[in-house]
Parts: structure tokens; C-alpha cells; sequence
């Protein structure tokens, strides 16, 4: 009969193991659960720049753990190896629009950068272009407060692969399990989205996040039961 | 057809394993010991009890096989007289009458302490594709699941102190709201 050690999922598997394992988490899980379950984990989590090379969070930036892991690509421990990819999408960033551009901002070597759908403006992609001078690759499909002015025309110059909001969304790489491959963008929610919220969300684009907070809606179908629990009725209008 | 050169592994306790040369160099770290002569009377495996190194060896010989199948199915393609629409993945399939991805679906499907050794092992032995296979399944164990699940999933204790515990909970109060 083999003497069989008592399995130790904290300490006894190595950090390449474990790595191989937090490398198949999206960012979200990381931490908001892997990084939270003990010592060794977390540490495994913090502490490996590897980690943060790629930082993929589709579909869950809405939520405030979404800001964290993109700042989580910041994080000074990971500063010798910083992330070089980022690939956001999201149909729902409501809280996050200051954080996550200052997360990104951070990323000093970042070189592919993909925010399908975000509610990324004018000012956030200028600081993300002034503080990431090695962006190679920017994508930003789907983002229609981008208005391409001379600007930012000009800023953009030094990218290598540019999409821009308008481009044709046939060849977005969404992994398999991802909800929005599913999503239909539909056009009057473009209609509507620009007639009623866009330009309140440019006036408003000193006043602090309180105000666009709502001001956001989905433009995907299969976000309506979600907005339907958080909008307030005025504002559900603008979804149909 | 010649035979296929064996080679004899000896788990921790004691135990000998003969398998072919083919099977066993899905091991980067038994690949590197034949390569360096390191072979007579049996390569000695000292981290990997019995138990494990047989379950790693049945995935082993499992992949191997399907290669090798995989290799002359696309050599005699030419002169197969059967549909020759199946490829040769098909054919290693059909052989072995379940394909590959189902026996590794299949094969972590194990209890947790199973899975752990089989991580370690692949861990130690360099089997990639075993420990991606491995480090996968606990992924998706973990997936969707608070800390708290987690650790029973896993046997693992919450070693935070108290002072960690809530610098953690005011990090992360606002992602549970």
C-alpha cells in the first residue's frame, strides 16, 4: 500500500502549475475568487507579471470587479513585464468609464488593445494614446462616442492595424463560449442611442460619472432583461 | 512490421511499467533521460507512485497510439479503399472506437486528489498536453465560483489573518453589491 501525502491545492502544486491554471481564468475570476482563496493563490496571482500580458474580460467589464482587473494590468508587481494585450468588450460599462481608461493608461507597453462596444470617448482614447506609445494594434469597433476628428486622425498615424467604430464586425475573434457572438446589434438602437444620449453624454463629459451612469444603454438585444432591472422607467424608453 | 522499442519506467514504489518508446517520450523529462543513455535496467521515476504513473501511462499510450494511427492512416490514404472522405483523424477515431477529445473529456473526470497527483505528474514528467488537459479541468472547476467554494472544492484552508481578510473584503466589497 503506497503512502499517499495529503494533497495540498495551496501550497503543494508549484506556481507553474498553478499558473497553468490562473493563465485559463478569465481576469475576473482571478480576482474576484482565485486571488481571495489563500496566501499561496493570491500571491500566485499578484505576483506574476505573466499573468497580466494578456487581460481578457469580455463581457464583465461592466461590473467594478471589471475595473479592478483592468487596473489589475497596473499593478506595480507586474511592472518589469506589463501587459501588452488588452481585449475588452462590453455592451454595459457603466461604472468604469474613468477607471479603466486610467488602467489602460498605465499600461505603458501595451501593443494590442481591443475595446469592442465600449463607451470609450474621445478624451479617454487620446490618454490611452498618449500613455501607450507602443500600441501597435488598436480596435475599437462598436464604439460610437468615438468621433474620429483631426485629432485623434493624427494620434492614430503610428498604429499599425487600426478598426475603427465603424468597421465591419464580420472577423471579430470572439471565443466560442463568449454570450456576445450571439448578440444581434440591431440599427434603431444606433438611431436611438445617438438621438437621445449621445450628445446629453458629451455635455455632460465634465460633470463627473454620476451623470452618465444610466447613460449607457445596450445596444444589444440580449442585454434588455438586464437593463430592464436597472434602468429607471424613463429611461427604459430608449431601449425600445 | 518490426516491434516497437520498449522501455521499462519504475514507479516510486517499485513498480515496472513497460511501454513503447513512443508512449513514453509524450514525456519530455523520460525523452531527455533516453537521450542521455540513462536507460539500462529501467528509468527510475521517483515522484510518481504507481497508481498515477499508470493512469498517466493509459493516456500516454492512448495518445501515442492515435498518432501512430494518425501517421499511417495519412500514409495509406493513397491506396485506402474505403470512403476516402474520412480523415485521417476519422480513422485513428474510428479505431480506438472513441476519439480523442471524448477520452480526454473523459479521462479528468476523477476526483479531486486523482486530478491533483495527475497534475503533479504531468507537472514532472512534462506531459503538455496532459497538463494542459489537467490544469484546464481545474479551471473549470474554479470557474463561477466564490473563494469560499473553491476551498471545499479543494481541501484548501483560508490562511488569511483577520487583518487580511478584510483588507481583502473593503478591496472587493463593491464587486459582490
Amino acid at each position: 500500500m503506497e503512502a499517499v501525502p495529503a494533497r495540498d491545492w495551496a501550497d503543494g502544486l508549484g506556481t507553474d502549475a498553478l499558473l497553468g491554471i490562473l493563465h485559463r481564468l478569465d481576469h475576473v475570476d482571478v480576482l474576484t475568487a482565485a486571488d481571495h482563496v489563500c496566501r499561496s493563490w493570491r500571491r500566485a496571482a499578484r505576483e506574476e507579471p505573466a499573468l497580466w500580458r494578456r487581460i481578457t474580460m469580455r463581457g464583465r467589464e461592466g461590473s467594478r470587479a471589471g475595473s479592478t482587473a483592468a487596473r489589475g494590468g497596473a499593478r506595480p508587481s507586474a511592472g518589469s513585464t506589463p501587459a501588452t494585450t488588452a481585449s475588452l468588450s462590453t455592451s454595459a460599462s457603466m461604472w468604469v468609464k474613468e477607471n479603466y481608461v486610467q488602467g489602460i493608461a498605465t499600461m505603458h507597453g501595451l501593443r494590442t488593445l481591443q475595446l469592442f462596444s465600449n463607451i470609450l470617448t474621445n478624451t479617454g482614447l487620446e490618454t490611452i494614446l498618449d500613455n501607450c506609445p507602443h500600441l501597435e494594434s488598436l480596435d475599437i469597433r462598436h464604439c460610437f462616442n468615438v468621433d474620429m476628428d483631426e485629432t485623434l486622425l493624427l494620434k492614430c498615424a503610428r498604429i499599425k492595424t487600426l478598426r475603427l467604430p465603424d468597421d465591419p464586425t464580420d472577423d471579430y475573434d470572439l471565443e466560442v463560449q463568449s454570450p456576445i457572438r450571439t448578440y444581434v446589434p440591431r440599427e434603431e438602437y444606433y438611431m436611438c442611442y445617438s438621438d437621445c444620449c449621445y450628445n446629453r453624454y458629451e455635455d455632460s463629459e465634465d460633470s463627473g460619472d454620476d451623470s452618465d451612469f444610466y447613460g449607457e444603454p445596450s445596444r444589444y438585444e440580449s442585454d434588455l432583461d438586464k437593463y430592464e432591472k436597472m434602468l429607471p422607467l424613463s429611461m427604459r424608453t430608449f431601449l425600445r | 512490421m518490426a516491434s516497437p522499442a520498449m522501455v521499462t519506467l519504475i514507479s516510486s514504489d517499485d513498480a515496472r511499467f513497460e511501454v513503447t518508446e513512443a508512449a513514453a517520450t509524450m514525456s519530455q523529462t523520460i525523452r531527455h533521460m533516453i537521450e542521455d543513455g540513462c536507460t539500462d535496467g529501467g528509468i527510475p521515476l521517483p515522484n510518481v507512485p504507481a497508481r498515477t504513473l499508470a493512469k498517466v501511462l493509459e493516456y500516454c499510450n492512448k495518445h501515442a497510439a492515435a498518432t501512430a494511427a494518425e501517421s499511417s492512416a495519412a500514409g495509406g490514404a493513397a491506396a485506402g479503399s474505403d470512403s476516402g472522405s474520412s480523415s485521417s483523424a476519422d480513422s485513428a477515431g474510428k479505431d480506438d472506437g472513441v476519439d480523442l477529445a471524448s477520452f480526454d473529456k473523459a479521462f479528468v473526470e476523477v476526483d479531486t486528489d486523482t486530478l491533483y497527483d495527475l497534475l503533479l505528474a504531468a507537472n514532472y514528467l512534462d506531459v503538455k498536453t496532459l497538463l494542459d488537459l489537467c490544469c484546464q479541468k481545474v479551471a473549470d472547476m474554479i470557474r463561477g465560483k466564490t473563494p469560499e467554494q473553491i476551498r471545499q472544492t479543494f481541501g484548501i484552508k483560508n490562511d488569511f489573518s483577520p487583518e487580511e481578510e478584510e483588507k481583502i473584503r473593503k478591496e472587493n466589497q463593491w464587486a459582490f453589491e
